[in-house]
């Protein structure tokens, strides 16, 4: 008899679950979705290689190389917290699973020659006051800032170093660990 | 009569974690259990050496999936004892009401796995779905469902506002309101009784002489629970332990349902006096020296020791969780019990493995 209470009210009530691909879930603003990157705003400061967790960014300033682990990421949000120039940002789109590990890549404009290595007074001078000008300018190098999202990345790295004519400055091997 | 032995485990419907017992049976009553352990070891403490301080607050997060809130909050509060950090009000506000949160959506994990453990599943789904409820807030608040990843050193990483804390008051509400008949359903259905009222029993003597900590502690009658030291903002709410005295699957099982109540009204009372200020304060400097810090995990004490020699990285992190400390006292329940009762007895501790062997 005492089950009559639950039927009753388990009939009247909606369901606890949702018809998933039909309906889908809305997922709070602060959620630690996707990854957002505005490359073009990259300075290669290494912050973000510093404070990862798992050691998995990996920056060359040399060629102006910025390198993750898809898989090893751990999606703390570090990288984008500590990002100086607004870089990197997450959102809250969900990321769905990877089956196989898999690089994400991006050239950015390698840095200028290090402040010792000018021999001109002058030339440092320059060289800080184009940097300032830059920020200023809202960290844009060619003018426009290009958005992009990772799964258009991931796939356009994997085309790129398909490609023969790539030019890719480390010709990393898909899934090495 | 001859002695069988059976393997229990490591992979056994009722446990969620690989823990492996050898029962020797005499018919069908457990004589004797040995434990076997190391099926899932990572050797994260050695880790420690390899990431910096800042770095090993999402490794030790990794230690227990389930209760990573409160492992991040002990490691932070041995760092920042070591430094020398005061960390703001508003903070340590915030850390309970996460770790709460946290301690809340443990138990009714556990206290469904346990209802699905004597075969009730029912009660098992409906418990369930109460605690997505709970996910919901933490992912709302801290940007993911279990690892939340808000503790750093010297603070939080995130706000919570005020629309947010209005919008988790009715939300508790609402778990309160709906926890409340499943907590007379496990509370005085017979069916509940009688698979768990006097099976697994350990005395009051026994449980202090074998070292058991958490709600194994507190349903065989002793009032002990960490959150007494007064860690974080504990000093300023109200807390009394929760304690049960017939030591059986039944207590512990109630003193769990009274946490989640109490949780909730923890939680409740910090929002209300939350305090307006900052949420970290600023690094500098490596931390040199030895330190250990308790903290109540919502499976019992967690103890934290670290080593510091002033550089970046910990030179030892050593971490006792309270399932190790609830295994010796699961081994002397065992014998004498039929084989039947076995998975809810071993459940009963609520083994987390994976903490265990770190």
């Amino acid at each position: 008899m005492f089950m009559t209470k639950t039927i009753l009210s388990n009939l009247l009530t909606k369901y606890a679950t949702r018809m998933h691909p039909v309906e889908q879930r809305i997922l709070p603003d602060g959620f630690r979705g996707r990854f957002k990157f505005a490359i073009d705003k990259c300075i290669l400061c290494r912050q973000c290689v510093l404070k990862c967790p798992t050691k998995v960014i990996r920056i060359d300033p040399e060629v102006g190389l910025w390198e993750r682990e898809v898989m090893g990421c751990l999606y703390c949000g570090v990288c984008a917290d500590v990002c100086p120039t607004g870089c990197l940002t997450m959102t809250n789109v969900y990321r769905p699973p990877i089956t196989e590990p898999a690089f994400l890549r991006f050239n950015v404009k390698p840095r200028p020659a290090k402040k010792k290595e000018l021999s001109q007074e002058g030339e440092i001078k320059a060289a800080i006051e184009a940097k300032v000008a830059e920020k200023v300018e809202g960290g844009s190098r060619s003018g426009k800032v290009e958005t992009m999202e990772e799964d258009a990345v991931i796939s356009a790295a994997e085309a790129k170093a398909e490609s023969p004519e790539g030019k890719k400055p480390e010709p990393a091997k898909k899934g090495k660990r | 009569m001859a002695r069988t032995i059976i393997p229990f485990g490591p992979q056994h419907p009722v446990l969620p974690e690989p823990l492996h017992l050898k029962l020797t049976l005499e018919d069908e009553t457990v004589v004797e259990a040995i434990p076997a352990l190391g099926y899932i070891h990572r050797g994260l403490e050695g880790l420690a050496r390899g990431r910096d301080f800042n770095q090993m607050v999402y490794v030790v997060e990794r230690v227990c999936g389930i209760c990573s809130c409160i492992h991040a909050l002990c490691y932070c509060n041995c760092i920042e004892k070591l430094m020398g950090l005061d960390v703001p009000r508003r903070a340590k506000y915030l850390r309970v009401i996460w770790s709460e949160l946290h301690r809340i959506h443990s138990h009714l994990l556990w206290l469904g796995l346990f209802a699905d453990a004597f075969g009730f599943e029912s009660l098992f789904m409906a418990l369930w779905r109460v605690r997505e409820r709970v996910m919901n807030i933490l992912e709302a608040t801290a940007g993911n469902r279990v690892i939340i990843s808000v503790n750093i050193i010297g603070g939080v990483r995130r706000d919570i506002n005020g629309a947010m804390l209005q919008h988790m008051l009715l939300d508790l509400d609402a778990i309160e309101k709906e926890l409340k008949p499943l907590y007379s359903t496990m509370m005085n259905d017979y069916t509940v009784q009688k698979r768990t009222v006097g099976v697994g029993v350990l005395s009051k003597e026994q449980a202090y002489a074998l070292g058991s900590a958490g709600p194994v502690l507190r349903g065989s009658g002793w009032a002990q629970d960490m959150r007494q030291l007064k860690y974080e903002a504990f000093e300023d709410l109200d807390f009394e332990p929760v304690v049960e005295h017939e030591g059986d699957c039944f207590a512990r099982n109630k003193v769990r349902f009274r946490e989640v109540f109490q949780s909730i009204d923890l939680v409740r009372e910090a929002i209300r006096k939350l305090p307006d200020g900052d949420l970290a304060v600023k690094v500098k400097g490596n931390p040199e020296g030895e330190i250990t810090f308790r903290v109540e995990q919502p499976r019992g004490e967690l103890f934290y020791y670290v080593r510091c020699n002033g550089e970046k990285n910990p030179e030892r992190v050593r971490i006792r969780t309270p399932t190790f400390a609830n295994i010796p006292p699961l081994l002397a329940m065992l014998p004498g019990v039929q084989l039947a009762d076995v998975p809810v007895i071993a459940l009963s501790i609520d083994p987390c493995i994976s903490c265990t062997e770190r």
